[in-house]
């Protein structure tokens, strides 16, 4: 019984603290858009790798161009569209999610709700037995 | 020495090729003399592979340039352990690297097996050779190690100079082993399908080889971490990368298949479930050297690359359709106990759950690995799948997965009631819940970090209470609390082992969550004698020093690290080297590392003499990516520990 109410108390605490974290501001200061930026858009010339693993002169480059952009106060989505329409879709390190190239993120969903309603009703059918 | 290695391998070839056809033909007909005869001549053939290893090895130490691989993969400037190990470095070698540690772990097997089954290792050991040689088919007819040029060569090409790391002497041998080490438990559970006395002896080895393979696959990646984040330069550590990822993803259904497999020693279920899972792990290992050797999708890791994709897809596309019909043709030889799942609230259902979400990771992954290719197909235009992707489809599930073993193992096998479930975990709920307040206090507010934090501690305190309650019952009389612990600890090897095992991944989670979400990087300008400040750090620039040995350019830059009350912790030395032959540049980043972050410093450009570019990053709690390698290996040693293995 008392661990019943810890845990009712445990919880309302935890609640609170959830919503007051739910509305503390996020940092999203230039800096911060550079590297999410730099990690999630690609090295044309590499074999796989992002900005920020490159060495190359033209990573450094379009390195360079990411940070002119912030100070000219392009947003995030503007700068990738720009270097999406120098360099093609695959400057972006991840599938969009609009056309064909949305299935990359529906296939894995659904196989997490098939496989996990697989497992429930497989579970189900060996406790009736 | 060339001709002989190469008749050596000739010989390993018919010698492996007339086992397996004894082997066969000894378990059809129960002829043990014919089984002999196929375990003499086997043994026989890996002496020969071994040997032909050898020859390579002396070919290399001998710096003998007309041996083509010797030529491109050498040179005269590199140490005797870097030639030593460059035998590995490039695609011919490396085959034979693999194929040497498959025949030695098979020659294990079929020493060390038990009486029980060896009658019925046949079987197993006819694939093995099989395997072997196709192995061998491949050294001799498209990547002979043993060609011998013509020209004339005084001085070879050398080792590619990202290779040059010391990581180079454990990564590439662990990593391969670990891959090739999968036949093992993929041929004891094709054993166990065309065992017909139906006999349970199989298990247990499967669960020990499960472990090795395990272990020395995990340790590979691990230590590749460890190479890319202090030589390639760029802060991180994984990068989502093709190759990366086929290593991890039989990593992961291995890591399924030693759970489900205690379900199977414990109450005799899930054994066709593991024999599945075995067969998928060896077709998601083959799928990794297909990738590797030639595959379809771009990588950083190019070095082992051929033109040879063609017959290992060949090869995989054989035993994939091998294993999917001897399961159809044979599953019925599984003999399944009567026991059932009882209950949600049960240890056999939350293994089940750790199975489906370990399987679906490795199967997401493999998803994003091939979807480049799909796109190609499907709609013609090139994207690229890398870090953001996995991060968002992986990451979860694999937070789902550090959750579970906080409520696995305290649920009882058969059936928990909620009642007594709750009554196990609350002390560490309100634990946690206070753990979360702190966060929040300290500043933590992003979601997915603060959440992974909280799992990480949740399960962190289920396992230290366990130990705690179990030491306590042990300090009777005059036992001190040491002994009492190590009592406690080897009193159930399997179990405590397998503790010590979460407690490496959840350090490497903490590891994780600190430097994805945490990590704060400048880029900088410095010349020598300046000072920058940087968070809580004062880096003073000593001075750069450049000398350039057999046309290489290795510039060293130095680096007096004090502290905000302008107290010296330490130096760094960060290290740009140019190698016009290659002309690729080698990074080593400087790195002042403990518990709670690293200052890590990579040196990018040099503009002058004096001066050059840096970016200075602070990596939080990367130390504990790291310590959960040796943590690892020491629960992996407690479970297998060898009174076990006879208990078996």
């Amino acid at each position: 019984m008392t661990y019943n109410k810890l845990l009712k108390i445990g919880i309302s605490i935890i609640l609170i603290f959830s919503i007051n974290a739910c509305f503390a501001s996020q940092n999203n200061s230039e800096e911060s858009l550079y590297i999410k930026l730099e990690k999630e858009i690609m090295c044309p010339v590499c074999d796989g790798q992002t900005l920020d693993q490159s060495q190359s002169l033209i990573a450094d480059d379009m390195k360079n161009t990411i940070k002119k952009k912030i100070q000219e106060g392009y947003n995030e989505e503007e700068i990738k569209i720009y270097f999406v329409k120098r360099y093609g879709k695959s400057v972006l390190a991840y599938p969009t999610m609009t056309g064909f190239n949305a299935i990359a993120y529906i296939i894995p969903s659904i196989s997490v709700v098939i496989g996990i309603l697989i497992l429930g009703l497989y579970i189900k059918r060996d406790k009736i037995k | 020495m060339n001709t002989f290695g190469f008749y050596m391998l000739i010989l390993g070839f018919i010698l492996s090729l007339y086992s397996s056809t004894l082997f066969i033909l000894g378990f059809y007909k129960e002829n043990k003399i014919m089984i002999l005869s196929a375990s003499r001549s086997y043994y026989l053939s890996i002496f020969m592979i071994f040997v032909s290893c050898f020859s390579l090895i002396t070919l290399f130490l001998s710096n003998d340039f007309s041996n083509i691989y010797v030529f491109n993969h050498s040179s005269l400037d590199m140490n005797k352990a870097l030639t030593f190990v460059a035998f590995y470095a490039g695609n011919e070698g490396s085959l034979l690297y693999i194929l040497l540690v498959h025949s030695i772990l098979s020659g294990c097997l079929l020493f060390f097996s038990s009486d029980k089954i060896k009658s019925n290792l046949s079987y197993s050991c006819a694939i093995l050779s099989l395997i072997s040689s196709f192995y061998i088919f491949v050294l001799l007819f498209f990547a002979n190690p043993f060609e011998v040029s013509t020209l004339n060569q005084s001085d070879g090409k050398g080792i590619n100079p990202l290779l040059r790391h010391p990581g180079m002497y454990i990564h590439p041998p662990l990593l391969m082993s670990g891959l090739a080490s999968i036949s093992i438990p993929f041929v004891i559970s094709q054993g166990a399908l065309f065992d017909s006395k139906k006999e349970k002896n199989w298990f247990p080895i499967l669960r020990v080889w499960t472990l090795i393979s395990w272990t020395l696959l995990g340790a590979g990646l691990l230590i590749g971490a460890w190479w890319a984040y202090t030589i390639l330069g760029w802060g991180g550590y994984w990068s989502w990368d093709p190759i990366e990822n086929v290593g991890l993803m039989p990593w992961l259904v291995l890591t399924a298949l030693i759970h489900s497999v205690m379900v199977e020693e414990r109450r005799g279920m899930f054994r066709l479930w593991n024999i599945i899972l075995v067969s998928l792990t060896f077709i998601l290992a083959l799928l990794g050297t297909f990738i590797n050797r030639g595959g379809p999708v771009v990588s950083v890791h190019s070095f082992a690359a051929s033109t040879l994709g063609f017959l290992f897809l060949g090869f995989m596309i054989v035993m994939t359709s091998y294993a999917v019909f001897t399961i159809i043709y044979k599953y019925k030889n599984i003999k399944e106990s009567n026991n059932k799942i009882e209950s949600y609230l049960s240890r056999e259902s939350s293994f089940l759950l750790n199975n489906v979400l370990l399987v679906l990771t490795s199967l997401i992954i493999l998803w994003g690995v091939l979807f480049p290719v799909a796109s190609i197909i499907f709609t013609g235009t090139e994207i690229s799948v890398s870090a953001p992707y996995f991060n968002k489809t992986a990451g979860p599930l694999l937070l789902g997965i550090v959750l579970l073993m906080g409520i696995g193992p305290v649920l009882s096998w058969r059936k928990t009631t909620t009642k007594t479930t709750i009554e196990r975990i609350s002390p560490s709920l309100i634990l946690s819940g206070l753990f979360f307040i702190y966060l929040i206090i300290i500043g933590i507010n992003k979601f997915f970090p603060i959440v992974s934090l909280v799992s990480i501690f949740f399960v962190l305190t289920i396992i230290v209470r366990e130990w705690i309650s179990g030491t306590r019952s042990r300090m009777t009389g005059s036992i001190n609390i040491f002994s009492a612990f190590f009592k406690m600890i080897f009193s159930n090897r399997g179990r405590n082992g397998g503790y010590i095992v979460h407690l490496a991944i959840l350090a490497l989670a903490f590891g994780v969550i600190g430097t994805k979400f945490y990590d704060q990087r400048i880029d900088t300008n410095i010349s020598v004698s300046d000072e920058i400040s940087f968070k809580n750090y004062n880096i003073y620039f000593e001075d750069i020093d450049q000398t350039i040995t057999n046309g290489n350019s290795v510039t060293k830059a130095t680096f007096s690290i004090y502290n905000k009350e302008k107290k010296f912790i330490g130096k760094i030395e960060a290290m740009h080297s140019y190698y016009p032959n290659y002309n690729q540049i080698s990074v080593r980043s400087g790195i002042l590392s403990n518990p709670i972050e690293d200052l890590y410093i990579i040196p990018k450009d040099f503009i002058d003499e004096t001066s050059m570019t840096i970016r200075i990053a602070i990596n939080p709690l990367a130390w504990w990516i790291w310590a959960s390698g040796p943590i690892l290996l020491i629960g992996t040693v407690i479970t297998l520990w060898p009174s076990k293995l006879r208990k078996g």
